[in-house]
């Protein structure tokens, strides 16, 4: 006996804007990445404060997370800065 | 050592060696004046024993504080009839600890610990100056 035909499957949406779309959600997406792990560690930095103000774990492993968590900003910063600096030219142009 | 800043940690391994060298030096200084009688041991210098620190199998992973060996705890004997831990000949144990090689190692230690602070407040800047560049 002949078998049933399958109902028909949708088609898949179709890719729009290749890599244009692409890139614009990939910056956002890791700037958003990059400011949580700032968050990691500058939360990082604050518990290793308090042991240290409370008398427990030592002043210099404080020191060196709060360190660590501000030089993660700075990174983070400047390449932010840099993205949108590199945005802004490009709606800068004049045709 | 992983992550984006691995020197820092290294450096602070260091500094948290010195530390405990630092510790050591600190506790063999305030026991040298400890008396006991001649029959139990004296007290032993105590020394870090510092490796380097292999948790991740890799080059660079500072150091670490795998164990504070104790030394020769037989010390000397002395005469000091006042004490009341003096045996019947007068005598007691006292810990075999000289101030001045206390006081050298001291200063290695205190010396380690700059060398490190050093290395990491030059990492920092290094890592600074990486920010600036293309400005």
């Amino acid at each position: 006996m002949i078998p049933a035909i399958p109902p028909i499957q949708p088609l898949p949406p179709a890719p729009t804007g290749g890599g244009a779309s692409a890139g614009s959600g990939g910056f956002s997406q890791s700037v958003t990445n990059a400011i949580n792990q700032v968050q990691q560690s500058q939360n990082t930095a604050s518990t290793a404060e308090a042991q240290a103000a409370a008398g427990q774990g030592s002043v210099t492993d404080a020191l060196i997370t709060a360190s660590e968590a501000s030089l993660e900003t700075q990174v983070t910063v400047a390449l932010v800065d840099k993205g949108v600096a590199a945005f802004t030219d490009i709606m800068n142009m004049q045709f | 050592m992983s992550g984006l800043f691995g020197t820092l940690d290294i450096s602070g391994s260091g500094i948290g060696a010195a530390q405990a060298w630092l510790d050591t030096i600190s506790g063999n200084i305030a026991n040298m004046d400890d008396t006991g009688p001649t029959d139990e041991a004296a007290y032993g210098a105590q020394a870090p024993v510092l490796v380097p620190d292999a948790s991740t199998g890799q080059v660079g992973d500072g150091v670490t504080v795998a164990a504070v060996v104790e030394g020769d705890t037989t010390g000397t004997v002395e005469y000091d009839p006042t004490s009341p831990e003096a045996d019947a000949q007068g005598d007691v144990r006292v810990p075999d600890i000289q101030l001045g090689a206390q006081m050298v190692n001291m200063i290695q230690a205190q010396t380690d610990y700059q060398a490190n602070t050093s290395a990491l407040a030059d990492a920092k800047t290094a890592y600074q100056s990486a920010l600036t560049l293309g400005t």
